[in-house]
């Protein structure tokens, strides 16, 4: 006997932590454990790094550093030069054919199948290796049968993650991100600082004693007095606007001339990576101009901050419907522009980074991507990013609230409810409408179809 | 002399994975001396030789085996490069009387092995970390098959003073008795600050209304619940402790006793006898 049990887990370095998890999702049947992040505080420290269970194992897998070698093109096995070793994992004989006909399905080059001296452990193998050079190995064991002590798993891991089992609800297929209802502390100053922005397109204000509300095609913003308004000055949450790109630079003039401070920063979205234009309502919303063509569209996108991104992907992807279009944070690439951000010369909104001591590792790391999922819901997106600040939630209690975005779904609102409650997400009903609040204290409204 | 934080002698570990359809195999490192790292996967980390050259590697190469069947597969490369020191490692897991062994192996031969993380495990959860001669980096790692029990602080009952000292919505931690008292509408719970999941110590979240688990992030609602999202290490609630009220209407907690529960029901909470109603609530 020896006088060890098993190998339970390993590190794996790769471009796209994401990517390596979903391949081992699709391919190999893995699961999500959790995807590790500065979840609260700044205690964990580190980009979103997934962490993935294949059968009995945990791969956790981070951005490779700077100064990664890739293995020689073509090569397919390996694992022994120096570096990270091989990972293999076994299937049984009987299903051996099929999961190499799963890689070759998929257009996954891979070397064998190679049969093995039959008077070792290991029947047949296939080599294979992901995008970021790491080499894995699929096989059939020849002492299958063997009565070997069962593997114990990393603590308690993956037991007890099971707390609900979602798979295969429908969800509620949002259709598009329909407005925001914001909160602000004088409705005249309001209006002076959104008409310049929305009036230049075409659009219709409607003004009661407490609430303004612009509606511009099937969007609007409503904007509610409040003595003490909630926003997040210097976060992540803004709400971006169209407005007709050839009268940016103009309007641009014009807020600052009135006295509104207009910063450029870059985002991280593939679509934001030039100078963006952001500046603050006069109580502290934060607004975000999107040069249009035609500006025909009021919300380009809505932008919240959130504690958990697993979470709030089971909230805003799986139960709401939404796509991630891009993730941000998960790649080493994401890494290694954040280390710019070190020398003062990065253009990224503030929020896109942060700075963490000194890992013990890696004393010249101190700047990393803030983990970001962007979520499409047709042609609007919902960008969720993790907290840039511990915040006081509303009162428990509370379901409905302000800020909060409005969704619309063509699900009737019977339906919608229903979907909610199965996702075990709170909400309140009103009609055809619902008001929610997502896990992190973030408010939302859906509208439902008649 | 270093005390150690060891486990207690056992053979078992509370935590074994189901059949399923795909399992780890076999990890396979490059050596640079294909002699010198069998002898330490032999001698230092006592797994057991099966052979040379059994599988289908081109190069030289030794074959050990763990007692799950999982093997270890070193290849000799004579120009095999240093991994850097990143802090990518490779878990394995013993039981605890195979890691009191190990730690004392290693310690004879010289090892410093201790843990770089150390602060952040749990409370039965042990760990090594050791480079084998070709500086892979490896963690050994255990926990006690009581890592998911309550650990009894032996300070009995306690007493919480008067009931109308705490507010409806008011979540007090008695850290000697290693419990929350929270009082809801429904009356006063008093939960164990060990986690269900592995033995860390929650904290309350006072601005996210929750208990969190600094350990592995396990969150619960302010009755205990699991807060329902796929990938929380929560699985069952908190635990609770008997709640009771003494005749001058103070609260009394007996940590000596401990209730496991399923779900929350309001009957779980303890309301006060008439005369210790609640002051104004802060929620």
């Amino acid at each position: 006997m020896a006088d060890i049990e098993s190998i339970s887990h390993c590190g794996v370095l790769a471009a796209d932590t994401r990517e390596l998890a979903e391949t081992m999702q699709e391919v190999l049947g893995s699961q999500r454990l959790v995807t590790g992040e500065r979840a609260y505080a700044n205690r964990r420290g580190g980009a979103p790094h997934p962490h993935e269970m294949v059968g009995d194992f945990m791969m956790v897998t981070f951005p490779y550093p700077p100064g990664w070698t890739m293995p020689p093109i073509g090569q397919l096995r390996g694992g022994v030069e120096g570096g990270e070793p091989r990972h293999a994992f076994a299937t049984s004989r009987a299903q051996f054919a099929a999961l190499v006909a799963r890689f070759a399905e998929r257009g996954i080059p891979f070397e064998g199948p190679l049969e093995h001296p039959v008077a070792g452990p290991l029947g047949e193998s296939i080599y294979v290796r992901d995008n970021s050079g790491n080499f894995f190995e699929i096989c059939w064991r020849r002492d299958e049968d063997t009565g070997f002590n069962p593997a114990p798993l990393v603590g308690r891991s993956v037991v007890g993650t099971t707390v609900a089992n979602y798979a295969g609800l429908p969800g509620v297929a949002v259709e598009a991100v329909a407005g925001v209802v914001l909160e602000v502390d004088d409705l005249a100053r309001a209006r002076a600082f959104y008409a310049p922005i929305f009036d230049l397109a075409s659009g219709e204000w409607r003004a009661t004693e407490r609430r303004l509300v612009y509606q511009r095609g099937a969007q609007s913003v409503e904007l509610e007095l409040r003595q003490r308004p909630r926003t997040f000055r210097d976060s992540g949450y803004h709400q971006a606007y169209q407005v007709p790109a050839s009268q940016l630079e103009g309007l641009v003039e014009d807020l600052e001339s009135a006295g509104h401070p207009v910063h450029r920063w870059q985002d991280d979205h593939p679509d934001e990576r030039t100078l963006g234009v952001y500046v603050d309502d006069p109580s502290g919303n934060r607004v975000q101009l999107i040069p249009s063509a035609d500006a025909r569209q009021l919300l380009d996108h809505v932008a919240i901050e959130v504690y958990n991104l697993d979470y709030a992907e089971h909230t805003y992807v799986t139960a709401l419907g939404g796509r991630v279009d891009y993730y941000h944070g998960w790649r080493a690439e994401d890494r290694a522009a954040a280390r710019t951000a070190v020398d003062g010369t990065d253009p990224r909104a503030p929020w896109t980074r942060y700075e963490a001591g000194r890992a013990r590792w890696d004393a010249t790391r101190t700047a990393f991507p803030n983990g970001q999922l962007f979520v499409a819901f047709g042609a609007t997106r919902l960008a969720l990013t993790s907290a840039t600040a511990v915040r006081q939630e509303p009162r428990e209690e509370m379901v409905k609230g302000t800020p909060r975005m409005v969704l619309r779904t063509a699900l009737s609102a019977a339906q919608a409810a229903e979907a909610l409650a199965a996702f075990k997400l709170r909400f309140v009903r009103a009609g055809r409408r619902l008001f929610m609040r997502d896990p992190d204290g973030n408010f939302a409204q859906l509208d439902c179809a008649a | 002399m270093e005390t150690a934080r060891l486990p207690n002698e056992s053979d078992r570990l509370p935590i074994y994975a189901a059949e399923g359809a795909t399992r780890f195999s076999h990890i396979v490192f490059g050596v640079s001396d294909l002699d010198r790292s069998e002898a330490w996967y032999r001698d230092v980390l006592a797994t057991d030789l099966l052979g040379r050259d059994l599988t289908a590697e081109p190069a030289p190469h030794t074959v050990l085996r763990m007692n799950t069947g999982q093997l270890i597969i070193l290849v000799e490369n004579p120009t095999f490069q240093r991994p850097p020191h990143t802090n990518i490692h490779q878990g394995f897991m013993l039981t605890p009387s195979q890691y009191r062994r190990a730690y004392e192996r290693l310690r004879s031969l010289g090892y410093e092995a201790g843990d770089t993380h150390e602060g952040s495990r749990p409370f039965d959860e042990y760990s090594i970390d050791v480079l084998d001669p070709d500086g892979h980096r490896l963690q050994l790692q255990t926990l006690d098959p009581d890592a998911d029990q309550v650990v009894s602080q032996g300070v009995g009952v306690v007493d919480c003073g008067p009931a109308a000292r705490y507010h409806v919505g008011q979540v007090v931690l008695f850290d000697q008795g290693k419990f929350f008292l929270v009082r809801l509408g429904d009356g006063f719970l008093a939960l164990s600050r060990w986690c269900t999941h592995m033995n860390g110590q929650v904290v309350y979240q006072k601005e996210h209304w929750h208990f969190a688990c600094p350990n592995h992030d396990a969150t619960f609602d302010r009755c205990g619940l699991p807060e329902p999202y796929p990938g929380n290490h929560a699985g069952v609630p908190l635990r609770l402790h008997p709640v009771s009220f003494d005749p001058a209407g103070h609260v009394l907690v007996d940590t000596n006793r401990t209730v496991n529960r399923s779900s929350y029901e309001p009957a779980q909470a303890a309301q006060p006898r008439s005369g210790a109603l609640s002051a104004p609530g802060s929620l």
